[in-house]
């Protein structure tokens, strides 16, 4: 009796790694950030299957997270996408991927909930977008800018904004303290929460609410973080921690990294994002084309 | 051939208690609570390791380092109860092979047992619906199935009434000249032993008197 | 008849506030009656809630198997073990319960998967540690394993050792009296030991989305979901799951309560 159990235990284990084979034929694995969910698994993904007959097997989380777990071996895709230089950096340091091309950007936006008090206000388009931002009980969320590139760039964007519109105390007014509780939740969390009526308006990246079909507004260029405002908002500084942090560009790079299991796949996928069908999708996905974006190092 | 002393401290006095059986032979011991009866048997059996100078040898080799179900013997101990998941005909048969592989002798000395030992009426039922004197048949009913040259019986029968006793007496007197098992029984009813088996021996404060 | 208004009076305090704790239990799921818009049965992945579903049923199911095979006989070694050999015994299983998932994932990736030495000498023998329904197995193993172990042991130890000494006179050997008496004995204790580990390793979300993002079982397709389409891709997975969990566990309880009713 013993003996059978474990017999019929070990073709069980066998039976499920050569299960696993056969259906990991032509997968190709793609660690990117969080926010490109919605566009992997509805857009990319299918048009990827249909264009080259590859299973796109993603992991999305927090670009940084994603990072140390590329460097620490604890995971090991063949590509990996970030939202902004600074997660690519450290896989790049580390020597994991030589070379990081940029595939879209995007810009960023304030997202509201349709069911706010204040949708009204932002759907008109007459009051400033700051002034709304302003009102008293309105319920702003963001991301947590020591470990959330957008939540850092919200806080920068903030500060430019009232350099230039002349008022220094907006940032304050608008967001509290940088590590202000009431606001802060993890990135998922925040468009789940304009959703269900929660918050009524957050910092977002243009791509979260056109996947999630949330209203949101345009801010101005420099503001919006689109192409070249790095260089414009180059003065504004965010100390945090200890560590002075400047606006970053809203640029997605894709990499194929050193140890990727099938690199061949990574390759021609690379290829492929940069090609005219898989850039119509990500616009429909509200990415914008990388445009003048340099590639990584 | 049993040959057996089994020593072993307790609170009060030490056991000390030698004895010899020969094959086929019934052999009844008494005494007061407490003198010792039942940790003899336990010793002899092996539930418990006894201290040197004890020894148990069983035609002439010491059995104790047999595992405890390898050792020829039934034992039904005072405390032994009905298996309360089982029916009364899967625990009389229990230490029986499985029905499919059972020789026809087991098979015919099972029905024995059951109409002898009168459960015919509970033989389906589950442990856990009989009453004391039924289970109390059962458990003799599941010890002596299968048939060993060595039955050790610890006050069988408790929860018996007086009727019921003596037939179950009979019963076993009969069994014993035909299956001719040696036999060790327990009893605080010297007058029960001795219809069994002669006169009995009396344990005191763990030694023979 | 004051002695009688007292008893009536504790009654119905323990009553209220056993009804206060069985409220505390259900009101989060008031928060399925939140307006998010239209509930997405399926996020527009081809086949996801289903396939999520699909994944963690037959993962889950096997990892019990494991667990079960690998548990049992420890836990029944830990009820017999006494003092600093107990201790010992139980050291390791406690390990595994005492870390985060989090970091349990991490170190799980770390040992197994492709970049660790017998990572690499598996991936040889072509078996995937990372990514894979063997890491997403292995992974569930080691988190519920434990959880069962220790169940399993208070269920054993529960059990009068007189039973196992009953089934050696009968002539059954340690594995006989296991099977035969030890196990449908204590198998209320394990019914109730593995529904908990059912419900851990299906629930388990920490370890393994570093370990096994793919393939993604319910609770990686709930995240994933959140990210995708938010809470209307969420909530009807998180009804799925409730459905899915659920009688599991509770058929193991009641199978187990009827079998251990008397039968002929």
């Amino acid at each position: 009796m013993p003996k059978k159990l474990t017999t019929s235990l070990f073709v069980a284990l066998i039976a499920l790694a050569v299960f696993d084979k056969t259906a990991g034929a032509q997968r190709v694995q793609v660690a990117y950030a969080g926010s490109m969910t919605a566009v992997m698994n509805r857009g990319l993904g299918p048009a990827l299957r249909r264009d080259l007959r590859l299973r796109l097997e993603g992991r999305a989380q927090g670009a940084y997270g994603l990072a140390h777990l590329i460097i620490s071996g604890a995971i090991r895709p063949d590509i990996f996408i970030s939202i902004t230089p600074g997660p690519m950096r450290i896989v790049l340091r580390a020597g994991f991927a030589r070379r990081a091309r940029p595939i879209a950007r995007t810009q960023l936006v304030v997202a509201y909930s349709p069911h706010s008090r204040f949708a009204n206000l932002f759907r008109a388009g007459t009051t400033a977008w700051w002034q709304i931002l302003e009102k008293p009980g309105l319920r702003l969320g963001r991301t947590n800018p020591e470990t959330d590139p957008q939540g850092r760039n919200f806080l920068l964007m903030l500060r430019a904004a009232g350099r230039q519109l002349g008022q220094p105390q907006l940032a304050q007014a608008i967001a509290g303290k940088p590590l202000n509780r009431r606001q802060i939740f993890p990135e998922a969390e925040v468009m789940a929460r304009l959703q269900a009526g929660q918050l009524d308006a957050s910092a977002a990246y243009q791509t979260q609410p056109v996947a999630l079909g949330l209203p949101f507004i345009h801010l101005p260029w420099p503001l919006n973080l689109g192409p070249g405002s790095h260089r414009a908002l180059a003065h504004i500084r965010l100390r945090l921690n200890g560590k002075n942090y400047r606006a970053g560009r809203l640029v997605f790079y894709a990499a194929i990294l050193a140890r990727a299991p099938h690199p061949r796949r990574a390759r021609k996928l690379i290829h492929w994002l940069l090609r005219p069908a898989a850039q119509k999708i990500l616009r429909q996905y509200g990415y914008d084309a990388a445009a003048s974006a340099r590639p990584l190092p | 051939m049993l040959q057996a002393r089994i020593y072993q401290p307790r609170r009060e006095f030490a056991l000390d208690a030698a004895l010899d059986l020969s094959p086929g032979a019934p052999l009844g011991i008494t005494g007061a609570s407490g003198a010792g009866k039942t940790t003899l048997l336990d010793g002899i059996a092996g539930i418990f390791a006894s201290q040197p100078p004890s020894y148990v040898r069983w035609q002439g080799q010491d059995w104790r380092h047999l595992p405890l179900y390898r050792r020829p013997f039934n034992y039904m101990r005072q405390n032994s109860r009905l298996f309360p998941h089982l029916s009364v005909e899967k625990n009389a048969a229990f230490g029986l092979p499985p029905a499919r592989q059972r020789s026809r002798e087991d098979t015919e000395w099972l029905e024995e047992l059951r109409e002898r030992l009168e459960l015919d009426a509970i033989w389906s039922a589950a442990a856990s619906e009989v009453s004391g004197g039924q289970a109390r048949r059962a458990v003799w009913a599941r010890t002596l199935a299968r048939r060993m040259p060595l039955v050790l019986l610890d006050e069988p029968f408790a929860d018996l009434d007086a009727a019921a006793g003596l037939k179950l007496l009979s019963c076993l007197k009969e069994w014993q000249r035909r299956w001719e098992f040696s036999l060790i029984v327990v009893d605080h009813d010297a007058q029960r032993l001795y219809e069994m088996a002669g006169q009995p021996r009396v344990l005191e404060a763990g030694r023979w008197a | 008849m004051k002695p009688k208004i007292r008893s009536g009076l504790r009654r119905l305090t323990w009553g209220a506030a056993g009804a206060a704790a069985l409220a505390f239990f259900l009101y989060p799921f008031l928060g399925l009656l939140t307006p998010v818009g239209r509930w997405q049965w399926d996020a527009g992945v081809p086949g996801s809630a289903a396939a999520a579903v699909r994944v963690s049923l037959e993962l889950t199911g096997l990892a019990m198997l494991f667990v079960i095979a690998a548990g049992t006989p420890l836990a029944w070694q830990l009820a017999r073990e006494r003092g600093w050999r107990r201790w010992l015994w139980e050291a390791p299983v406690l390990l595994s319960m005492l870390l985060p998932p989090l970091a349990l994932g991490l170190l799980l990736a770390l040992s197994l998967g492709p970049s660790s030495g017998l990572g690499r000498i598996l991936l040889h023998l072509g078996l995937e540690t990372s990514n894979s329904r063997l890491a997403f197995v292995l992974t569930q193993i080691y988190v519920s394993l434990g959880y069962y172990v220790i169940a399993a042991r208070a269920a054993f130890a529960g059990l009068d050792p007189e039973w196992e000494t009953t089934a050696a006179l009968l002539g059954q050997n340690r594995w006989q009296s296991f099977r035969r008496v030890t196990l449908p004995l204590a198998r209320l204790g394990l019914a109730a030991a593995l529904s908990l580990a059912w419900v851990r390793a299906l629930g388990e979300f920490g370890a393994i989305v570093i370990t096994a993002y793919y393939p993604s079982g319910m609770p990686v397709q709930l995240w994933v979901n959140l990210q995708d389409s938010g809470l209307p891709g969420v909530m009807p997975l998180l009804v799925l799951f409730l459905l899915i969990a659920l009688p599991l566990p509770w058929a193991a309880q009641i199978l187990a309560a009827r079998r251990a009713a008397p039968r002929s």
